[in-house]
């Protein structure tokens, strides 16, 4: 004799939601040790990211014509010093100048006709990009030709 | 069992969320935001960019470049890309696609549906047109429902005793209020109004135009010319705005924005929430207008309404939540992220129609008024914009001529008095009446909307009983054929980026093996021979484009450089040396 129709019914569902909630648990088990394996690179990603306009002003302060040499010097020394921390902790520049451009790792903030460059080629870079490892913390603000 | 999923499609952004484990989940994109750019561009090489990706190259690319698509949906508006058009339908499917493979790879599995929201306002023929884009995106769209609607379910005010309450929108460009009844679970649409020309760009407009000139006042020099410059204050001048939320104050600090004659020039601007406010009174004032004519369009007096619900990120506004605390008498409800909240009502209503969430049952409005064109080319209304859906209205004509046998019923859409100046939905004819004078025969037509918006419209003939009808449904300018070629290209188009993606992968890999190939030191004579001949046929590989060829070179590198065993070196310096020593041999 099997169940009566009620029963059979209510079965029916406890089964469907027990799938659901084990392909839930599943993908949430999947989704958590991704995290775990990612959060401490990302969280060093967002720190880095704070930084990065600390970098743009050094390097603009570094464009400035001074006759104060020593003074030029010092600020050269501190974009050293923070190239060089940033280097070690896996920090690299996105490559732009003269490259062809690609919205997967440059910004276009202008575009400019000039017959002599190619297509679609970087003619200067406004914002310096970086990346650290596969992730990208800011792409390069960057004028494009043609 | 394939995941429902809610979707927002915004005019300047759009968001994904979903059910799991009985809770709302937003799902970020592949790139880490909650809400994607609704940007598709198209590069010079074919590749289709949709979201942040095609938002950089937009500057670039202005011409293959498309944004707020969702103002064009239900036109004949066409973009043309390398000869083919492509229609709204298919433009914002490309954004659904996207978050939809969004979604899968977050969920980790096949998504086939979707409830898909539409701003209240939506024509017939708007709701068509993005119910056509789901579709062709692969989705399967259960429901369209109306934004403020799924705003409501996703604060749980339908759960709540019966209630009239108000959706104050303001979104990155557009604005919409509504008036929603709620009454044991069902949520309707009293009256929407808006301006779809008003959002949160026009506050950093304010805030930038303030920036430029307190700074042309102190230091006469104009940065509007200057295009990196600009790029800097737009991105202070929103970010002073964001944090005009939390704070009093704020300092807007470029260091080296210009060089003047005596040299760098620097940007401090002091801002405070008081400036702020004055720089964007009249933008919240434009609100007030909208708010006021949802109202009186809903019958309703202020004091009716219990509560005010606030979407859309710029609703965070200090002076938007003030000014309508003003003219409601009542402090807004927040606490749901305003940007995520209408995914979130429609992720819900996915769970209604799955059967994960219970106790909700959604009514929509129609967003115009619905009539048939009589003499003199008037349009007689039969039913009202703004009732509730589903609905049933018949009403009686008759003929204007002497022994007319057959009228022609034009079925309109508009809140125009004359037939031409609204939007006809379709036509039909009803023979065979019988002979009589003018206005004798008596011709019913009734006009039928069911749930989900399909319009049904009969006239029948009293007399003889003779009956004609016709359905709504294909209202988006597309055709059964258009939809189903677009579904074709649609596929097409993800088979190309599958295997642009799949090339790009192949040859990255190849790339590698090869240098590091070439970086091996100490090899024997037969080992360099054999890297010679893997480097050759890798390098005919690469150019040939083709991932198949690729990867049998890639097997035959990773089968040589296995062959090397452990003795043999790798120089850290990599290739370049070791290019020049394949060329000595």
């Amino acid at each position: 004799m099997g169940f009566p129709l009620v029963l059979r019914k209510k079965l029916d569902q406890c089964e469907l939601r027990f799938s659901e909630l084990e392909r839930e648990y599943q993908n949430y088990r999947r989704r958590n040790a991704e995290i775990k394996e990612q959060s401490y690179h990302q969280g060093g990603c967002d720190a880095l990211k704070q930084i990065l306009p600390v970098f743009d002003n050094l390097q603009r302060a570094l464009e400035q014509s001074t006759e104060d040499e020593a003074f030029r010097v010092g600020i050269e020394m501190t974009m050293n010093t923070l190239k060089k921390q940033m280097e070690a902790l896996g920090v690299e520049e996105i490559p732009a100048m003269g490259q062809t451009f690609d919205p997967n790792l440059h910004e276009a903030a202008e575009h400019i006709l000039d017959p002599e460059l190619g297509e679609c080629v970087i003619t200067r870079v406004m914002l310096t990009g970086f990346r650290r490892g596969d992730r990208i913390l800011r792409h390069s603000l960057v004028v494009v030709a043609n | 069992m394939a995941y429902t999923i809610g979707i927002d499609l915004g005019t300047t952004n759009s968001c994904v969320c979903a059910m799991e484990g009985g809770e709302v989940t937003v799902i970020p994109n592949a790139e880490g935001g909650r809400t994607t750019p609704s940007v598709v561009g198209f590069t010079k090489t074919g590749e289709r960019l949709v979201g942040q990706a095609a938002k950089r190259q937009a500057v670039a690319n202005p011409e293959r470049t498309i944004s707020s698509i969702k103002r064009e949906m239900g036109t004949d508006y066409g973009v043309k890309i390398d000869g083919k058009r492509f229609t709204p339908p298919e433009i914002s499917a490309m954004i659904l696609m996207k978050l939809k493979q969004d979604a899968e790879s977050y969920l980790g599995g096949p998504v086939d549906s979707a409830v898909i929201t539409v701003p209240a306002y939506f024509t017939d023929s708007q709701r068509q047109a993005t119910k056509d884009a789901g579709k062709i995106a692969g989705l399967d769209v259960k429901r369209i429902i109306n934004e403020p609607t799924a705003a409501a379910v996703a604060y749980g005010v339908d759960k709540e005793d019966a209630q009239k309450v108000m959706v104050y929108d303001l979104g990155g460009g557009t604005f919409d209020v509504s008036i929603l009844d709620i009454n044991g679970g069902v949520i309707e649409v009293l009256a929407t109004a808006g301006n779809n020309r008003l959002g949160g760009d026009d506050f950093d407009a304010c805030v930038v135009d303030y920036l430029l000139e307190e700074f042309k006042k102190e230091n006469r020099m104009d940065l509007r010319k200057d295009p990196a410059a600009m790029q800097r204050v737009r991105e202070a001048a929103e970010k002073a705005k964001i944090e005009l939320s939390g704070v009093a104050s704020t300092n807007v600090n470029l260091p080296y924005i210009a060089v003047g004659k005596d040299g760098p020039v620097h940007m401090d601007v002091t801002l405070t929430r008081a400036k702020f406010n004055s720089l964007t009174s009249h933008l919240v004032e434009k609100t007030m207008g909208p708010m006021q004519q949802a109202l009186s369009d809903s019958g309703l007096k202020v004091a009716e309404l219990s509560k005010i619900l606030m979407v859309g990120g710029s609703s965070r506004i200090p002076a938007v939540q003030e000014a309508v605390e003003r003219f409601t008498g009542k402090k807004p409800f927040k606490g749901i992220n305003p940007d995520e909240c209408v995914a979130m009502g429609a992720a819900l209503q996915a769970g209604v129609l799955g059967g994960q969430v219970t106790g909700l049952l959604l009514l929509d409005v129609t967003p115009l008024s619905l009539g048939i064109e009589t003499l003199g080319g008037v349009c007689t209304r039969l039913i009202e914009r703004n009732t509730t859906l589903p609905i049933t209205k018949s009403q009686i004509f008759s003929t204007a001529q002497n022994f007319q046998t057959s009228v022609e019923i034009n079925v309109l859409q508009g809140e125009r008095q004359m037939a031409r100046d609204n939007r006809s939905l379709g036509k039909f004819k009803l023979t065979g009446i019988r002979h009589a004078m003018r206005g004798v025969p008596q011709i019913e037509v009734t006009f039928n909307i069911d749930a989900n918006g399909i319009v049904n419209v009969s006239a029948k003939d009293l007399g003889t009983g003779k009956q004609q009808a016709i359905t709504i449904t294909a209202s988006s300018n597309l055709s059964q054929e258009d939809i189903d070629r677009a579904i074709r290209d649609a596929q097409q188009y993800a088979e190309q980026d599958r295997r642009q993606k799949e090339e790009a992968t192949a040859k990255d890999e190849l790339e590698q093996l090869m240098y590091q190939a070439q970086a091996a030191r100490k090899l024997t004579r037969e080992q360099k021979q054999a890297r010679s001949a893997a480097i050759r046929n890798a390098t005919k590989a690469r150019k040939s484009k083709d991932p198949d060829q690729m990867r049998r070179s890639i097997a035959e590198l990773q089968s040589l450089i296995a062959s090397f065993g452990s003795d043999v070196e790798y120089d850290p310096n990599g290739a370049q040396d070791a290019e020049f020593e394949e060329e000595d041999e």
